[in-house]
């Protein structure tokens, strides 16, 4: 197989893959990437590596929003169930205390807040990052299996506007890997 | 620029401190001698004010001991120096005055009272003069004799270097940190919850160690954070360091209003005569507006502020909520204390920024010149070896 003539015929290319042996080099790599203006490249590892997030310049800040506004809705949720139900569907005279008494609803309102807040941090976590994903083209690439064992890989993919086929390939490899690898894009 | 150490002159500040405190404690005296009993009252709130502070830093003394984490790296010396065996000393000596004039603030310690009063007539077993200062003394003592040997060996390890020294530490700790808590819990039900004998609460220990918490971390906080752009601290106060404080003044924040709304939901729900008229004195007459400013300054402003991550790394935004928090503190426990005494309704004194005054400038005295006593942060790491790794 060679990757030249692919590469050359274009939308065949999803990306390339870099693979490096110790966590420090991929979090270097991640950092030189993202000072050499790529945006769309990824890292993968077999555990979370402390700094890699800062290195790639990664600043979505989705998922606390949406645990934010989710956690806001629970505790409306919450009290407004209590509010209903206590006010208006079977109000109670409990020892002469009004029925709109909102001390009491202050733990359910706090307990729904956490649960769709939780809720929405799992939920959003994986809406975002478009899981469940049963294939991905990256799973084709050579070793990338040892991405849950012991090696850390880098891909920069072909959607980023800086990307260049031979460029691209020679930045990487400037970078000190094992080896790079092209990674053939899903066929449509 | 040339990055200055900080508390590098603190003799003058001392001495002004000093002459201050006696200074506002002369005032108190006149005021004292025109109307004893306010006066009192003033002296009592501002001791206690500055008894939970002490006793927070003890405790958290302890708790750095036992935890050996990181964050309390920049924050240990500053934990020993406010709440060492030299403030509780001050402290101690400074409920003196109390002691002589107890009938006036405690009515369990007037006979008259207790004659006419079946209840704490019977409460008397425990409620008598004789085995309260034989509790205030051992309370003292116990504490005292754990915040100096800490401290001794925490100085030592500086000097030798010696890691047994630790492990000293975290052992002695260990058990000193459930004593501590014990200890709390009797401690204040004799001088704040005894101030209205009839009523009581279970939670009224746990709800004291959390105002402890908060204002013993919220006070080291903000005086590591004033100093940050001195030496040592300039190199100690990280955005990863501001995060765990934050992290920290957030939960313990939270932790305090669990409990305090834990006691009041507690009470409310079972309405039972002798527990609500804690609670139905102090939510009006003037009271309750202190109450809805505790809770936002004490809890509502700095859980929404500090919600943000972006927001804990910022020191400038948590230097602003630890000030908060102590402002708070200093509401929260004139809720607390004067209610019990001043029965007419909200009233403040003149003598009650007096004798905060007072407590304050002679506290700090004796806070700075501990703080010059060893190295402002040790030169030991509280946990070797437990690095980034553990974190994840």
């Amino acid at each position: 197989m060679s990757h030249a003539i692919e590469v050359t015929q274009g939308p065949k290319v999803y990306g390339y893959i870099a693979e490096f042996e110790e966590p420090e080099q991929l979090v270097e790599a991640a950092r030189k990437t993202a000072e050499a203006g790529y945006r769309d490249f990824d890292a993968y590892s077999p555990f979370p590596i402390h700094g890699l997030a800062e290195a790639m310049r990664f600043k979505d800040a989705r998922v606390p929003w949406i645990i934010f506004v989710c956690g806001i809705i629970g505790a409306a949720v919450g009290y407004g169930l209590q509010y209903y139900v206590t006010v208006f569907d079977y109000p109670m005279n409990v020892g002469g205390r009004p029925n709109h008494s909102w001390v009491q609803y202050v733990p359910i309102t706090f307990e729904c807040g956490v649960l769709f807040a939780a809720l929405g941090a799992v939920v959003g976590m994986f809406g975002l990052n478009g899981l469940p994903r049963p294939y991905h083209p990256v799973f084709e690439a050579k070793n990338f299996e040892r991405a849950s064992d012991d090696r850390f890989f880098l891909v920069i993919e072909a959607s980023d506007g800086k990307f260049d086929p031979e460029g691209t390939r020679r930045f990487l490899e400037g970078l000190g890997p094992v080896e790079v690898n092209l990674v053939e894009a899903e066929e449509v | 620029m040339a990055v200055v150490q900080a508390f590098s002159e603190t003799t003058r500040v001392r001495a002004a401190l000093n002459l201050f405190g006696v200074l506002a404690l002369g005032g108190l005296l006149a005021g004292y001698l025109d109307q004893p009993t306010p006066a009192l009252q003033s002296y009592l709130y501002a001791w206690i004010l500055f008894l939970v502070l002490t006793l927070g830093l003890l405790g958290l003394t302890l708790l750095a001991h036992v935890l050996k984490a990181q964050w309390t790296r920049p924050l240990l010396r500053i934990f020993e120096a406010g709440g060492g065996a030299p403030s509780l000393a001050l402290m101690l000596v400074l409920f003196v005055p109390i002691l002589l004039q107890l009938p006036r603030l405690y009515i369990w310690a007037d006979p008259e009272v207790v004659k006419q009063d079946h209840i704490l007539h019977l409460k008397q077993l425990y409620l008598n003069v004789p085995f309260f200062l034989g509790r205030l003394t051992f309370f003292f003592a116990v504490w005292m004799l754990l915040a100096a040997l800490l401290r001794r060996s925490s100085l030592r390890q500086d000097r030798t270097g010696d890691p047994a020294e630790r492990d000293y530490r975290t052992n002695l700790a260990s058990g000193g940190l459930a004593a501590f808590c014990v200890l709390v819990t009797f401690a204040v039900t004799d001088w704040v919850m005894s101030l209205e004998p009839h009523w009581f609460s279970s939670v009224y220990g746990i709800w004291f160690l959390t105002q402890m918490a908060v204002t013993g971390l919220a006070f080291a906080t903000a005086v590591l954070l004033l100093q940050a752009n001195k030496r040592p601290y300039a190199e100690e106060v990280t955005p990863k360091l501001l995060k765990d404080l934050g992290t920290l003044m957030f939960a313990f924040s939270m932790f305090w209003a669990y409990i305090t709304l834990s006691q009041y939901l507690i009470i409310y729900s079972a309405n039972l005569p002798e527990f609500v008229p804690y609670y139905l004195h102090r939510s009006q007459h003037g009271w309750q507006a202190l109450m809805w400013v505790v809770a936002a300054l004490q809890f509502l402003l700095p859980f929404f502020v500090l919600l943000s991550p972006a927001a804990k790394r910022n020191a400038r935004i948590v230097l602003g909520m630890v000030l908060v928090i102590l402002a708070a503190r200093v509401v929260d426990t004139f809720w607390i204390v004067m209610p019990a005494l001043r029965h007419e309704g909200f009233e403040l004194r003149w003598t009650d920024p007096v004798a905060v005054a007072a407590v304050a400038a002679l506290w700090f005295s004796v806070f700075l010149g501990q703080l010059r006593k060893g190295a402002l942060v040790p030169s030991y790491l509280p946990s070797k070896g437990a690095d980034s790794h553990a974190s994840h």
